[in-house]
């Protein structure tokens, strides 16, 4: 094989009880069990469709073949429908679209999911079902045609999870801990006679009792493999996971280890809820644990390194995030951020992990941070600025405590931590229908100035976002009935006490509504070429434009050429990255003074994860772009428009006001042979960033890999050479071999820097 | 006062400490075989063609007014004899097939775009390099442009072929941190041979070099261009070490040689013009190490090597 990636000694090589687990993790993701699916395009550009939820169910009823999104899943599919669907207290007593009803399926299904534990594993947890596989997920009529509505006009939505609980929470407080205050919550409610709260807190009892008995079978099952074990070393591995499983059921975890294996049942049960989450700052979670047990000098480093390390081989794509501050302004950075980059450092593979850069940072971890990514060159770690995203969430209203909290918890966007919910990454808008419906009216009222065209498009934006707004407040009034996050909200500040779920309103403080924006860079680069081609240079009519990418610029390719031509974002030209900034502050404009119905603004995510490749469902746009090509992905430009260099586009991104915005991230391919004859590579990465969030710029997502040699990997999957390339895709990770195939061919069409010039 | 520019790359770590905005002026006095930017040669400003761009659709001849331009089964035939550079063609062409090989910037035009990147120059230790062509050739430019870049604090280095008047040299080092100074061949017969030049003012300049170094105002770092059937003979580069050691002794921070490639053959392609190398391979890793050991065997300065080489065995 040629060289796909840098090649680099390993700093941290695992022992062989580490290497006998990566390659069963391994294995299961080869073979397409951990994969991730989306039910399709439509999906994937305005994330709803009738056809189903936001993650495509694997067994049940509402099965899709979908789309793989790549290894990225926590669920290993073990081929076959829950076996006891039919039993399901839902389907057996009758549906019931509440969070009790909700809960006793919960606990059915966990409580028939089996204990797996594999040899050589010291952390466990494994699951096969996810609550969509058996439960009714169906937000109703009257949603549903809102959703089409709002579709038309160029938006859609879902809500499910995308937020991230603060699992501070329970490894203080215990599973037990969690559950006395249910009881005592239940109690009261009871008296006071709120039907609402008592249904909800009696979903979060089952919800609470099914975890405590799901983690209790793995210390019985552990147990019973310990007494019919015969190699010493294996046998006390078993009597290991069951003393921490029987303690941590109910306890708060007492050592690192507990510790690390608590957060692993937390994020299980968390999936099996059936979607993803942000799980926060793990370096604060476990740090004192970690002081404590190295103190005592009950556990070493390298110890703690292999139970992390175990962790991430279980959980997969995960995202944790490290660093950052905390509520003093100060540095957050701890051992354990070192530790956790040890870990992925160690086992190569990969883990959606976040680094929040700040300008006080220790430098010794930044550099050590820069130095694994350019090593391993998969986009692991993300980089996030946190002066930013803290930023963001004083703009939106957050007080100054609160917003200190707030962590890298997804692909491209930030939460604070069991305080927010905020439909982070589900909802989309669709920026090109505005753009075409401006076109419309500005021909059919015979507009001769480029202003009135682009006040046209403000307005149709607005109509897009209206629709939006009304189709999610509909959804908002049933969320917490048909689909509670009840296993989240165990783990938040607020639910609890006040009876409600994460997702009802003001179940937590935060519920702001988030709103991926697809296709900026190309609605852009469209009306720049419509005001130097159409009003300025008089070449085309608008109408001329407009027929020319209804028909996919047939017959038309001069013209075509032409607006390919001019100046594009992202080569850091103020003219067109003045429209770039124009059309951003017009969004956040919008969304400032939009309001949900839980009273809480509207915030724009310059970023949409993966729409972007089903282009066709756009079609063509004026800005040379034909149907089939895939649009803009997120914020950078469009694929082999950015010719000047990393820093040009680099800057083009950093001129808008970022903390207006929740999300918008640079997303880089270099060549490895950047590399070639330098020393202490990781150098080049830390100044980059540095320059680049001194300027405000948001997070990095950084590949660094020959995209030309990477081609055959598409039509070669089954070359066991290319089964470790694992690409940073959009926020996040997954093995290349593991993608849909319109995924891996927009990859590697990506702009492949060669070193910033040879 | 006005330059062409005929390239700026941004962010590059090739030509010089740190992350670099390099500059590349307009006009060359000198001829390597194996020149990396022809484009770069004229003094002024041309068009150039890229066929695979091109769609056919005729536009530039309909534009032309001098009849430089005619269809042939390779597309179009640019006849620079006809050529007035007008650029009407370039302007017609929707593709950008043809287009002018440079832009004109005023002295601070090009300021202004480069400290666009000033922040990446600050947080990795970088700066502005001006290349060519050769850019001492417009002295005047640099001086003024290099003044700008000080009085903003930017880090500046002089990427030259040393083939000017001294007096020139003395007046933009006035404003330079780091010199990056192309030593090709010390033999002056074969200098002549290869790049068309003497190379004896070019020796002379860089000796002069010395006594700035010296009191430390000005850095050096010597490229040595490592080209097939030329400069990559052992003999070439022990000489290059022996006057190192010899003449600029303790002067020279680093010396690099660049291992030849032929990826600008489509320039040449471009130009329409024929190119002696356009078939030469890069050369193998185990060369260029075996030229790197003999050049730090010789102890003269630090010694890296640089470019794209093939993996494989020694030959």
């Amino acid at each position: 094989m040629a060289n796909i990636k840098f090649q680099a000694e390993a700093k941290f090589v695992p022992g062989d009880r580490i290497k006998a687990l990566q390659k069963r993790s391994r294995e299961l993701a080869v073979s397409g069990k951990r994969n991730l699916y989306t039910a399709n395009e439509t999906q994937l550009v305005y994330h709803w469709s009738d056809a189903g939820n936001a993650i495509a169910p694997r067994s049940g009823e509402h099965k899709f073949a979908g789309m793989s999104l790549g290894d990225h899943g926590c669920r290993v599919d073990c081929g076959m429908d829950f076996p006891l669907l039919d039993q399901m207290p839902s389907r057996v007593d009758g549906y019931v679209e509440n969070a009790e009803s909700w809960g006793k399926d919960f606990k059915f299904l966990l409580d028939h999911s089996p204990a797996e534990i594999y040899e050589n594993e010291t952390i466990v947890g494994e699951f096969h079902w996810e609550m969509n596989e058996v439960r009714k997920y169906d937000f109703g009529e009257h949603v549903k045609a809102l959703g089409r509505v709002a579709r038309e006009l160029g938006a859609g939505g879902n809500s499910h999870g995308h937020t991230c609980p603060d699992y501070n929470i329970g490894l203080k407080q215990g599973w037990g801990g969690i559950l006395e205050r249910i009881n005592r919550s239940l109690k009261k409610y009871e008296e006071l006679e709120n039907q609402k709260k008592t249904t909800f807190l009696k979903g979060a009892k089952y919800t609470c009792e099914a975890i405590i008995a799901y983690i209790n079978k793995y210390s019985e099952r552990a147990y019973e493999l310990y007494e019919g074990e015969k190699d010493p070393e294996q046998k006390e591995r078993y009597l290991k996971i069951s003393k921490a499983c029987k303690n941590i059921s109910t306890n708060p975890p007492a050592s690192f280890y507990e510790g690390v294996q608590w957060l692993t049942f937390a994020v299980i049960t968390d999936r099996i809820v059936g979607h993803g989450n942000g799980y926060g700052r793990i370096d604060e979670y476990l740090i004192a644990l970690y002081r404590n047990d190295i103190d005592k000098k009950v556990m070493t480093h390298e110890e703690a390194r292999e139970y992390l390390a175990e962790m991430f081989l279980k959980l997969r794509g995960q995202f944790f995030s490290m660093g950052g501050r905390d509520k003093y302004g100060k540095d957050a950075t701890n051992e354990v951020s070192f530790l956790v980059m040890e870990a992925y450092d160690m086992i190569d593979d990969y883990n959606n992990l976040g680094v929040m850069w700040h300008a006080d940072m220790n430098p010794e971890f930044y550099a050590y941070v820069c130095d694994v990514l350019a090593r391993h060159g998969a986009g692991i770690p993300s980089l996030v600025n946190y002066d930013v995203i803290y930023q963001t969430e004083l703009r939106s209203g957050v007080p100054e405590e609160d917003a200190a909290d707030v962590c890298y918890s997804g692909c491209q966007w930030y939460c604070i931590p069991g305080k927010e919910y905020c439909d982070q990454d589900t909802n989309s808008v669709v920026l090109t229908d505005p753009m075409f419906r401006a076109m419309d009216n500005a021909i059919a009222n015979n507009y001769t100035g480029f202003e009135q065209l682009y006040e046209e498009f403000v307005k149709e934006l607005k109509k897009t976002c209206d629709a939006l707004r009304v189709f999610k407040d509909a959804q908002y009034d049933v969320i917490a009935n048909v689909w509670p996050e009840i296993v989240t909200s165990l783990n938040c500040h607020t639910t609890i006490e006040r009876g409600l779920d994460i997702t009802d309103h003001r179940g937590v403080d935060y519920q702001f509504t988030s709103t991926n924006i697809l296709g900026i860079p190309n609605v852009c680069d469209s009306l720049f070429a419509i005001q130097k081609l159409v009003y300025e240079k008089n070449m085309y009519t608008l109408k001329e434009v407009r027929d020319a990418v209804k028909e996919n610029w047939k017959d038309k390719e001069v013209m075509r050429q032409r607006f390919l031509k001019e100046h594009k974002y992202g080569n850091d030209y103020d003219d067109v990255d003045g429209m770039y900034v124009r059309i951003t502050e017009s969004i956040a404009d919008i969304m400032d003074r939009m309001t949900n119905n839980r009273g809480q603004q509207y915030r724009a995510s310059l970023f949409q994860f993966q729409g972007h490749t089903a282009s066709e469902i756009i079609g063509a746009t004026p800005d040379g772009r034909l149907a089939q090509e895939p649009l803009a992905h997120g914020c950078n430009p469009t694929a082999g428009r950015n010719t000047r260099g990393l820093t040009a586009t680099a800057n083009s991104c950093a001129k808008v006001d970022n903390k207006k915005f929740l999300g918008g991230s640079l997303q880089i391919e270099l060549q490895p042979k950047f590399f070639d004859g330098k020393n202490e590579i990781y150098k080049y990465v830390e100044e980059f960033s540095t320059a680049f969030f001194k300027k405000n710029g948001m997070q990095i997502n950084l590949n660094i890999m020959d995209l030309e040699e990477l081609k055959d990997a598409i039509e070669h999957p089954e070359n066991p050479e290319y089964w470790n390339i694992i690409v940073k895709v959009t926020g996040y990770t997954a093995r290349f071999v593991t993608l849909s195939r319109s995924f891996q061919e927009e990859f590697v069409k990506r702009t492949n820097y060669e070193g910033f010039g040879i | 006062m006005k330059a062409l520019v005929f390239d700026i790359y941004k962010g590059t770590t090739n030509d010089g400490p740190g992350m670099r905005d390099t500059v590349f002026l307009k006009g060359c006095p000198l001829r390597c075989l194996w020149c990396h930017n022809p484009e770069g040669i004229p003094f002024e400003n041309r068009v150039w063609y890229e066929r695979n761009v091109c769609i056919g659709c005729g536009e530039c001849l309909k534009a032309c007014e001098n009849g430089a331009l005619s269809f042939t089964p390779d597309g179009i035939y640019l006849d620079y004899s006809k050529c007035k550079s007008c650029m009407k063609c370039a302007d017609a062409c929707p593709t950008g097939a043809l287009s002018p090989i440079a832009e004109a910037y005023t002295v601070e035009a090009l300021a202004q775009e480069v400290l666009k990147d000033r922040e990446y120059f600050f947080s990795s230790g970088g700066g502005v390099t001006v290349s060519g062509g050769e850019a001492m050739w417009q002295k005047d430019f640099v001086c003024s442009f290099f003044e700008i870049m000080k009085k903003n604090h930017i880090h500046t280095a002089l990427d030259t072929t040393g083939f000017c008047k001294w007096e020139d040299l003395e007046a933009v080092i006035q404003y330079t941190d780091i010199v990056l100074y192309d030593l090709k061949v010390i033999d002056g017969e074969l200098h002549k041979q290869w790049t068309g030049v003497d190379n004896q003012g070019i020796l002379t300049n860089i000796r002069n070099l010395k006594k700035y170094i010296a009191a430390g105002k000005l850095r050096l770092w010597i490229r040595t261009p490592v080209i097939p059937g030329y400069t990559d003979r052992e003999e070439i580069i022990c000489e290059i070490a022996e006057f190192i050691r010899q003449q600029l002794s303790g002067c020279v921070e680093r010396w690099e040689l660049c291992a030849f490639n032929n990826s600008c053959v489509r320039k040449y392609e471009k130009l329409q013009l024929e190119w002696c190398m356009k078939r030469e391979g890069i050369l193998s890793q185990g060369k260029m190490n075996r030229l790197t050991e003999l050049a730090k065997a010789s102890r003269a300065t630090e010694v890296i090597c640089s470019g794209i080489m093939k993996e494989g065995k020694i030959l």
